[in-house]
């Protein structure tokens, strides 16, 4: 919120080259930067470079060594896209070395740095002068849209066990308050409560952060707090679903054979589709079946539909397409269906578009396809319509915003540190048994942090805990 | 005595209050501190600052505000210093941010207080008598203003600016049981036709609901089955102004018993007969004041809740059952209040009832307090959607100095969340979608290590001294104590102590570890085991300063300096963290919002936000992020627009110029 924090995002459409942008803007957007940018002969010195040059420099890892090759430009205040000292690190690793570089400004000591807000860049831009006045309602809708769209991400996201844990413990903490403060407002009642308090808290805090540094260690990983729209590919089994992501990822990712249900488990990958980031799953094909092993991975695959953005249906054209329809039931209302007619190869061009318009009707009463694009993913056809297609509909419906895209996972681990030095800050307070209420200053950072992550106000909460929880007043 | 000459016309005055309650009270004195010729309607004047429910004044977060009150130049902490009959610091085994004075007051004697106070300003005309009716104009833009009022007996009063203070009269009715009475609290006359008036120039009214348990007849209570609880010795003042010597006195108890299975049982059984859950009341009753059936109802875990038991008054034996609020029924009431120990042949003297009144919906007052609909018309106490004796006398005074400040121009009195309880309750009560009334907490104040009771002074004093309500004589004071704690941190920082077998003999007894070469006093000080007083063996200065001021009789290092001085060092790291904060959030409260934004046509704003925008009208962006359904990127939008508007403005002003 404040305009005067300094603020990094990834902030470049991603091409397929993979090349994309770290924009950090602010007061502290050089100094930030400066000790993880070393130039050809490995020395640094960004703060004394020239504004509007772009050079090459080397990004560093913690230890010193290179992570990527880069271009940094240096755009000093007023001369900038958002009016403020702001520094472009242009790297080419992907996705990954673009998430490392930002974790690598947002944790450098050489300033404090918060990941930016959605459609922060534009509304400092705007506000700094920077941007027209008749831009002033375009900028207020992609703040409005870029925002609900990072909602409904993480909410996605927080479905399941990851979000359960958050929430959990958020409620924990809170609870912590709770009880401090009824002890504090009524103490004739609850003076009691706070006896031995400190052993009590720090167990709850060490179990709380073991959980924490556990989220941590598997979003390193990158097993949890993925990031991108979900987009799930479904379908009947043998339609070629697992090629399309082998295509679409340009490596052999999944296993492809000729028999039907060779996809059991759910199989997932991040990657850009045009500009748009996708975590991407292929799911097993769709149908009945004894098999155990395989009647899971189908209800897998069923989940997967369900909880995706965006489905991408893959039939065979050579095939009725009633077992397409079947895989659809899984698929919410509101979640838009790009159905992809493979096996184009083994059919005329005539063919081909009888096809295609039989598709069309098909389901057109149901109502989710969007589009329908005959591909064949065998010779590698179709992948541009579909890209096109994601983009089109994206764009239409607005439901990915262009240009700044935000690493929910960045924010959400960003948000799991903050919680953590919170901690350490307690168990000081702790150590030296200071009284109770200045327990809560960081108790309540910790919630605070973790209220980021799942999106709800945390400051009326506290007041209802402590009425629902404790008996108050007389 | 003294005859008071009160020269003035009889019908017109400079400020009506409606209502003598504890906002009323101080509504009043702050007029007339501000010269202003005040005249003060009350239902019975026999019942000046009335304390219709519990018989104490402060506790938790409520002492501060009495603090607060008092640093501003109210009354009541005078007014409990001088009538109470025990006092206690409550939490003080806790930090000094939680501290917080509580003092049972005898009742008839606080009221007798009050009244004297308005007696004997020439300023003030006390009047017993119902208004019936507000008297408005529409200027050009139609918007009203309050020009006087009607009494039920047909009388106009003008003047230029309104305080209404009714509490919980409005519309007022009392429920025991299936007993329901028209009235006011304690058989009071309700006020029945104010709220018809209000309603009519465009006021909303909600209901609420609370309610206040029996009062005994002491003599039929058996104490030697309760706990007794004492008074603390020393008694602590509430006002800056009391000398601690005036308030040491001989105390007087209360008592602590308990509920049981059996109270519990009877209630449960009796639960059908509770209006309240037989669907009777209509009012939204607080959940931090339950009666004794919500208790049981809702904590049905807890085999026993604690219940004190009060005096209301040296010279009475009626006593208050704090913690057993009820509506229960008459014969309900005396089968439960007789399983509790000690009471077991108790007689009621006045039975528990609730009480539901006419108050304010939300989003209708400015941070002044005044009306939305009608300039010059300010509301205080809990006709605003409180609850309590002081957060009603808080308002009463904040919105007294903003009426008089509408009448004489100039700056009103306006505290933000950093710097006051009172700017908490303000903004909480003018800016949040409030269901049930609202009291005070410490758990509300964000900024709270900073909001210290015993720092009301040091916070607030001068601005009751810009307000017009502090006197030199008191600003003085609070100036040369300021003047003297920067002294002693000065000192405090600057003077070392070498490693000597001394100080290191010193620190090994008190539990610190050695220091290993000289450091400072406030260092030492700033080791949790080590206090002020305790510094005193190897801080020899101190008693030299001592010595020599009291020989000059100037400049004495009294508690009040040196607590506050400790204070700032020993909790050093969390008060700089607080101020950060407070930096952080001043920066938002200064970016104002203009009045009357079509929020609901701001591009790029959800619906729920614009609407609630809409409905509380935020002065600021700190004010608007504060409001419920307002999300950040609301606010985003909001700054994005507001940014906008004024390059909109200054391009048509540039236009016109050039043409």
């Amino acid at each position: 919120m404040q305009n005067t924090d300094t603020i990094a995002a990834i902030a470049s459409a991603l091409n397929d080259a993979g090349i994309g942008i770290v924009r950090v803007s602010g007061e502290k957007a050089i100094e930030a930067c400066e000790e993880i940018l070393a130039d050809a002969r490995m020395r640094h010195g960004l703060s004394a470079r020239e504004a509007n040059t772009i050079r090459f420099a080397y990004v560093l890892r913690e230890d010193g060594s290179i992570l990527d090759e880069a271009l940094v430009s240096v755009m000093r205040a007023p001369h900038s896209y958002t009016g403020e000292d702001v520094v472009e690190i242009n790297v080419h690793g992907g996705a990954f070395v673009l998430k490392e570089t930002l974790a690598r400004v947002l944790r450098g000591t050489g300033g404090r740095v918060r990941p930016a807000e959605p459609g922060e860049f534009t509304k400092r831009a705007f506000l700094n002068g920077k941007m027209d006045l008749s831009a002033a309602e375009a900028v207020q809708d992609m703040i409005s849209s870029q925002h609900d769209f990072a909602l409904r991400n993480a909410a996605k996201q927080l479905r399941g066990v990851l979000g359960n844990n958050i929430r959990g413990m958020r409620e924990s903490l809170l609870s912590e308050c709770a009880l401090i403060e009824a002890s504090l407002d009524d103490p004739d009642v609850y003076a009691q409560e706070l006896e031995g308090y400190g052993e009590r808290l720090s167990a709850v805090l060490s179990r709380t952060e073991e959980e924490i540094d556990r989220l941590l260690s598997r979003a390193e990983e990158g097993m949890l707090l993925k990031d991108g729209i979900r987009c799930a590919i479904i379908g009947a089994p043998n339609t070629g679903k697992s090629t399309l992501l082998n295509l679409l990822l340009g490596r052999d990712r999944a296993i492809v054979t000729d028999l039907p249900g060779t996809t059991r488990d759910v199989l997932r990958e991040q990657l850009f589709l045009g500009e748009f980031p996708l975590l991407l799953s292929d799911t097993a094909g769709i149908r009945q079946t004894e098999d155990a092993a395989e009647a899971i991975g189908v209800t897998r695959a069923k989940e997967e539909a369900e909880d995706a953005a965006l489905v991408l249906l893959v039939a065979d054209m050579t095939k009725p397409l009633e077992e397409a329809k079947e895989s659809l039931k899984s698929v919410r209302k509101e979640t838009p269906v790009l159905l992809l007619l493979n096996k184009a190869d083994l059919l005329s061009e005539e063919a081909c578009h009888a096809a295609k318009e039989a598709a069309k009707r098909f389901f057109a009463e149901e109502g989710k396809v969007r589009e329908v694009l005959p591909a064949s993913f065998l010779k590698g056809e179709g992948t541009d319509a579909l890209r096109e297609a994601v983009t089109a509909l994206f764009l239409k419906e607005r439901t990915v915003p262009r240009g700044e895209y935000f690493l929910t996972s960045e924010r959400h681990k960003e948000a799991l540190l903050a919680a953590k030095e919170a901690f350490a800050r307690l168990k000081k307070s702790i150590a030296e048994e200071v009284s109770e209420e200045f327990y809560v200053v960081d108790l309540m950072a910790a919630v605070q942090a973790l209220s980021q992550i799942t999106g709800e106000d945390a400051s009326e909460e506290l007041i209802e805990r402590i009425f629902s929880e404790f008996c108050m007043g007389k | 005595m003294e005859t008071i000459i009160r020269a003035r016309s009889e019908t017109e005055y400079d400020a009506v209050v409606i209502g003598a309650g504890h906002a009323g009270c101080e509504a009043a004195l702050a007029f007339a501190k501000r010269s202003l010729r005040t005249l003060v309607f009350c239902l019975s004047t026999d019942h000046v600052a009335f304390m219709p429910c519990n018989p104490h004044i402060g506790g938790s977060s409520k002492g501060h505000l009495v603090r607060e009150i008092d640093a501003l130049g109210g009354e009541m902490g005078h007014a409990i210093d001088q009538t109470f009959l025990q006092s206690r610091m409550l939490n003080r085994s806790k930090g000094p941010a939680v501290h917080s004075l509580r003092a049972q007051a005898d009742k008839k004697q606080y009221s007798a207080h009050m009244r004297r106070s308005l007696e004997k300003n020439p300023l003030i005309s006390l009047r017993q008598g119902e208004v019936a009716g507000l008297l408005c104009e529409k200027d050009a833009e139609g918007r009203q203003k309050f020009l006087g009022v009607v009494t039920r007996s047909g009388i106009s009063y003008q003047a230029k600016v309104c305080v209404i203070c009714s509490g919980t009269y409005l519309q007022a009715r009392c429920l025991t049981g299936e007993v329901i009475t028209e009235s006011g609290p304690n058989a009071q006359p309700a006020a029945t036709l104010l709220s018809e008036a209000l309603k009519e120039i465009g006021v909303q009214l909600r209901r609420f609901k609370t309610g206040t348990p029996a009062r005994m007849d002491g003599g039929s209570l058996d104490y030697s089955r309760m706990e007794i609880q004492p008074g603390d010795v020393p008694v602590v003042p509430f006002s800056f102004d009391t000398d601690p010597a005036s308030v040491q006195k001989e105390q007087i108890p209360c008592y602590l018993t308990y509920t049981n299975e059996k109270t519990h049982e009877i209630l449960r059984e009796n639960l059908h007969r509770s209006p309240l859950y037989a669907g009777v009341i209509e009012g939204v009753g607080p959940r931090y004041c339950p009666s004794i059936e919500d208790k049981v109802v809702r904590f049905a875990d807890k085999d026993r809740h604690q219940v004190f038991v009060e005096p209301e008054g040296a010279d009475t034996t009626e006593m208050y059952i704090d913690g057993m609020s009820s509506s229960m029924p008459e014969d309900v009431q005396v089968q439960f209040y007789r399983t509790v120990p000690g009471l077991e042949h108790c007689e009621i003297v006045k039975p528990a009832y609730a009480i539901e009144y006419d108050c304010l919906a939300p989003g209708q007052l400015t941070t002044s307090l005044e009306s939305r609909v009608c300039k010059g018309l300010f509301f205080a106490g809990q006709v605003n959607g409180s609850s309590g004796y002081e957060e009603a006398a808080a308002q009463g005074l904040y919105a007294a100095v903003n009426a008089a400040a509408h009448i004489t121009g100039g700056e009103g009195l306006f505290i933000d969340r950093a710097e006051g309880y009172i700017g908490v309750l303000v903004d909480d009560l003018v800016h949040k979608d409030l269901w049930e009334p609202y009291r005070m907490m410490t758990a509300r104040a964000e900024y709270r290590l900073l909001l210290r009771q015993d720092n009301a002074d040091l916070r607030l004093r001068e601005k009751g001294y810009a307000a017009g309500l502090v006197s030199e004589e008191q600003i003085a004071r609070t100036r040369w104590k300021r003047e003297r704690i920067a002294k002693e941190i000065a000192r405090l920082k600057k003077t070392t102590v070498g490693a000597t077998e001394q100080v290191q003999v010193f620190l090994e007894r008190n539990g610190s570890s050695p220091v290993k070469s000289g450091t400072t006093l406030a260092a030492l000080l700033s080791r949790p085991e080590l206090d002020y007083d305790l510094l005193k063996e190897i801080d020899p200065e101190r008693a030299e300063i001592v010595s020599r001021e009291k020989a000059t009789g100037t400049d004495l290092l009294d508690e009040e300096v040196t607590r506050q001085a400790e204070i700032e060092i020993k909790y050093e790291g969390y008060l700089t963290r607080q101020e950060q904060q407070v930096k952080q959030f001043r920066k938002m409260e200064t970016r104002r919002i203009p009045e009357d934004l079509p929020y609901l046509e701001i591009k790029g704003l959800r619906r729920e936000a614009a609407q609630h925008l809409a409905k509380f009208q935020p002065e600021s962006i700190g004010a608007a992020s504060r409001i419920g359904g307002v999300n950040p990127a609301d606010i985003s939008v909001l700054l994005v627009y507001l940014e906008a508007e004024e390059r909109r403005r200054k391009k048509e002003r540039t236009d016109e110029e050039s043409v």
